[in-house]
């Protein structure tokens, strides 16, 4: 049974404002969600692309150097590897300084390395200071580099800016239960004298809040199913005219962003809506007027 | 003769003051008592501790057997299902037709089987004499016809006590009587009926017990 009259031009103007206002809310947090995972990926994209070199022994075996590579590339920390000959670290040297420093010495004076890059969980601190012990082990090693300075700097920012995104995102959160609470309670205000008049010809709670909670769930599934029709239009946008956005290439975890965004919405339309209700039940009816 | 209302010790407070004290009260089945008294004199307020929306602390009594000492906030729904309530501004639901009203209710007080609840939507409206405006959205009606769908409503599940609050306090002398007389056969189709009420016409027109609720009293006022 509907609480109010489905066919009531004031009760379907009521629903269809608090499924906007719904929508337009969870339209907003999906927008930090996008955001969100962005930077969380734009954060794992520099991470993953800071190499630690390996310089290779001059004697060691090619045999024995692409051996050691293969069993790189197999370590759980490793995304990949790149092997840099002496002649290769040359040609770049000399594209960078603009000058045949080989002609000049009469000798190549480079070694041959490996480019190993990290999976960005490993590219922390500590977990890279026990990457370089474990790299140096093997006799064909001369030395392991990587620039500790960057790694601290960018592991700071990215903590920076994770702070201040989950602050935000919990104010957002916070906001848009008020706003979304305003305007369930508001719709249900509309409707007090229908709970009282359940309860005058002998309804029980449960009976008066169970169509409300319906309607609440409603209002929350419909608002999050337009708030994420409206980020899919916002999506394929950037899609099209900025390919390189990370979130729109991440189709598992848009879905799970429009998961969250319509469960998260039903939840808080139906628990301000109980809760509202529930208040009316119990209400002083001279405080109805 | 069968008890519906023995209120036998009550005292009814308003924000902590005492309105109405050492109440006592019976009404017998298919009787038909008024109580008249001053604005403010604590008749609305005795009306809703009988439908249990006051719950007085020091009371003891029943209505239609429901014990109002012991009656728990799960049992005011049952409770009032065995009344019928009528309000001065008949408290009807403007978004829908009276069939729609009279349904909401039937529906809200539990019933389910579409034939019996369609039957019964018929039987009260012709009790009313409504029987042709079923379909009509309440605001088109009459007062008169508006307290007659509340009366309507009262009477779905065939309460054995009708409480009546001021039921004429918006109609003119005619529909008034016309009112009155609905429930006066009501009362005579053996329910009872508690009227509050300071329409004195009424009284002379319709005569009955009445009780005064007068210096936070519940008196019986003997008949000129």
């Amino acid at each position: 049974m509907s609480q109010a009259n489905p066919k009531s031009k004031s009760n379907r103007t009521s629903f269809v404002s608090v499924v906007i206002s719904v929508s337009l809310v969870l339209f907003l947090l999906g927008l930090l969600g996008v955001f969100m995972i962005t930077s969380q990926k734009l954060s794992e994209y520099v991470k993953e692309n800071i190499a630690i070199s390996i310089f290779i022994n001059e004697d060691a075996p090619s045999a024995e150097v692409m051996h050691y590579k293969k069993s790189l590339d197999a370590k759980e920390f490793v995304r990949k590897t790149t092997f840099i000959d002496k002649d290769k670290a040359a040609e770049v040297l000399t594209e960078d300084l603009g000058e045949d420093f080989v002609g000049f010495l009469g000798y190549n004076p480079l070694h041959a390395s490996i480019d190993v890059y990290l999976n960005a969980d490993y590219l922390e601190a500590d977990s890279v200071a026990q990457i370089e012990q474990e790299l140096a082990l093997s006799e064909i090693v001369k030395e392991v580099y990587y620039q500790k300075d960057l790694i601290a700097l960018v592991n700071q920012n990215v903590q920076k800016i994770s702070f201040f995104i989950i602050g935000f995102a919990v104010l957002l959160a916070l906001i848009s239960m008020v706003l979304i609470n305003n305007n369930v309670r508001l719709s249900i205000y509309a409707k007090r004298m229908i709970i009282r008049t359940m309860q005058l010809v002998g309804a029980t709670p449960g009976f008066i809040t169970r169509p409300f909670l319906m309607n609440g769930l409603l209002q929350g599934l419909l608002g999050g199913v337009f708030a994420c029709l409206l980020l899919s239009i916002l999506l394929y946008y950037f899609a099209v005219n900025y390919t390189d956005l990370f979130v729109a290439k991440d189709l598992d975890m848009v879905v799970l962003l429009y998961v969250a965004l319509i469960l998260f919405g039903m939840f808080l339309c139906a628990i301000t809506s109980f809760f509202a209700v529930r208040n009316y039940i119990k209400i002083n009816p001279d405080k109805l007027y | 003769m069968n008890t519906i209302v023995d209120i036998t010790q009550a005292e009814i407070k308003q924000n902590a003051i005492s309105v109405l004290h050492d109440i006592q009260l019976k009404v017998f089945a298919g009787e038909l008592l008024y109580l008249v008294g001053k604005t403010g004199s604590g008749k609305s307020s005795l009306l809703k501790t009988l439908y249990a929306e006051i719950k007085p602390k020091n009371i003891q009594g029943s209505v239609v057997d429901f014990d109002l000492q012991k009656l728990k906030t799960s049992e005011i729904p049952f409770l009032r299902r065995k009344l019928g309530i009528v309000f001065q501004d008949f408290q009807l639901l403007y978004d829908r037709s009276v069939y729609d009203n009279l349904l909401f209710a039937l529906k809200a007080s539990g019933w389910k089987d579409k034939k019996k609840i369609q039957q019964r939507i018929l039987d009260v409206l012709n009790e009313v004499k409504l029987e042709e405006k079923g379909y009509v959205m309440p605001h088109r009606l009459s007062g008169g016809e508006q307290q007659r769908v509340a009366i309507a409503r009262a009477l779905l599940n065939d309460p054995e006590l009708i409480l009546a609050d001021e039921p004429t306090g918006n109609l003119d002398p005619q529909t008034s009587e016309e009112i009155m007389r609905i429930l006066f056969d009501i009362c005579n189709a053996g329910k009872s009926v508690i009227i509050a009420t300071h329409d004195l016409e009424i009284l002379k027109k319709f005569p009955s017990r009445t009780l005064r609720c007068e210096n936070g009293k519940l008196i019986e006022q003997v008949a000129p």
